[in-house]
């Protein structure tokens, strides 16, 4: 048997994934491209609201999707038929995308060329919010038959979304559904989050978010 | 599911830093975690045991230290700890405040065995 002894590392797991990250997101300041990081439960309306979206800014920006799935091509296909240029990325069973698997697929997609870049994440309110991904910004999800209480139980996801727009208001009527008990309740983790209460079906308070979104393009890229 | 990835990172660090040590073995890792990681330390062994096979560190127990929740008040400067994230100051109320501790996740030392 050997000698025993202890070396001090003092690293973090996260260095390699952030200094990526960093990395990232001087890169796309640098491309003149500003990407978002769409994060949500599954069946949230993710794809839905990024269809309207797109559809909104087009005639100003030029704009990519990379949409991130643990397996299937069926969100990549929804964009292609919509006629929005899109890539779809696999995280090979992993629970949200990191800073490695951004790069690669910004380097596939050759990213450089759009002025927003949206990645639809992986389906899921934790594993996302524990990884910087090196985007410009974090946008959550949230909708109305999930419930009001996400932000009491998914406090991360709301720490370090800077937006959270709540989705599918046309299901008021079958929902029972506090708008101000959310508004408190995502503030309380994050005072500086803008909400924007929206329908991705029926486009109504879309307004708001698009100037909000296209204001932070305009800053970014400039 | 999501101490999966962080144990992977776990375990990249911990053989990278064995072998520039030239280990024979790594008899245990003591890894700091922020309170606000809602990591289950137990997961996080059973992973590191399966995605360390083969490897040096492979048998080493994980020494898991929770290192507590402190935020500062950008207003006011007041340091507060927190058993959970609290944005609002205690002193002053205000909202400004930054995470000083709390989501850190690093590997402090390991304890190797030489050859």
């Amino acid at each position: 048997m050997g000698n025993i002894r202890v070396i001090d590392v003092h690293q973090s797991v996260f260095a390699v994934n952030d200094e990526i990250a960093e990395k990232t997101r001087q890169r796309l300041k640098k491309e003149k491209t500003f990407m978002v990081n769409l994060m949500a439960s599954p069946g949230a309306g993710k794809t839905t609201t990024l269809l309207r979206t797109v559809n909104c800014l087009n005639n100003e920006f030029n704009i990519g999707v990379m949409e991130a799935d643990i397996d299937a091509t069926v969100d990549a296909e929804k964009m292609a038929e919509a006629g929005v240029a899109s890539i779809q990325v696999h995280t090979g069973g992993e629970c949200a995308m990191n800073a490695e698997m951004t790069k690669e697929a910004m380097d596939e997609f050759n990213t450089a060329q759009y002025d927003i870049l949206f990645m639809e994440n992986v389906g899921n309110l934790v594993c996302p919010a524990e990884t910087d991904t090196g985007a410009s910004v974090n946008v959550a999800i949230l909708s109305i038959p999930e419930g009001d209480d996400k932000p009491l139980k998914y406090p991360l996801m709301f720490q370090v979304c800077h937006a959270v727009l709540i989705n599918k208001i046309d299901t008021r009527e079958y929902f029972p559904f506090d708008d101000k008990a959310v508004v408190e309740r995502i503030h309380h983790h994050n005072p500086d989050a803008k909400i924007f209460f929206v329908s991705a079906k029926t486009g109504e308070g879309f307004d708001e978010w698009i100037e909000w979104l296209s204001g932070n393009v305009r800053e970014w890229n400039k | 599911m999501h101490e999966l990835p962080v144990t992977q990172g776990l375990c990249d660090l911990v053989v990278r830093e064995a072998d520039r040590a030239k280990a024979s073995k790594v008899c245990s890792i003591t890894v700091k975690m922020g309170a606000a990681c809602d990591y289950v330390p137990e997961i996080l062994q059973e992973y590191f045991d399966v995605l360390s096979e083969g490897t040096v560190a492979n048998g080493a127990k994980l020494q898991i230290e929770t290192v507590p929740i402190t935020m500062r008040c950008n207003d006011c400067n007041k340091e507060y700890e927190t058993p959970h994230y609290n944005p609002f100051c205690p002193q002053c109320s205000g909202n400004h405040t930054s995470m000083i501790t709390g989501n850190e996740f690093y590997v402090d030392n390991i304890e190797i065995e030489e050859e």
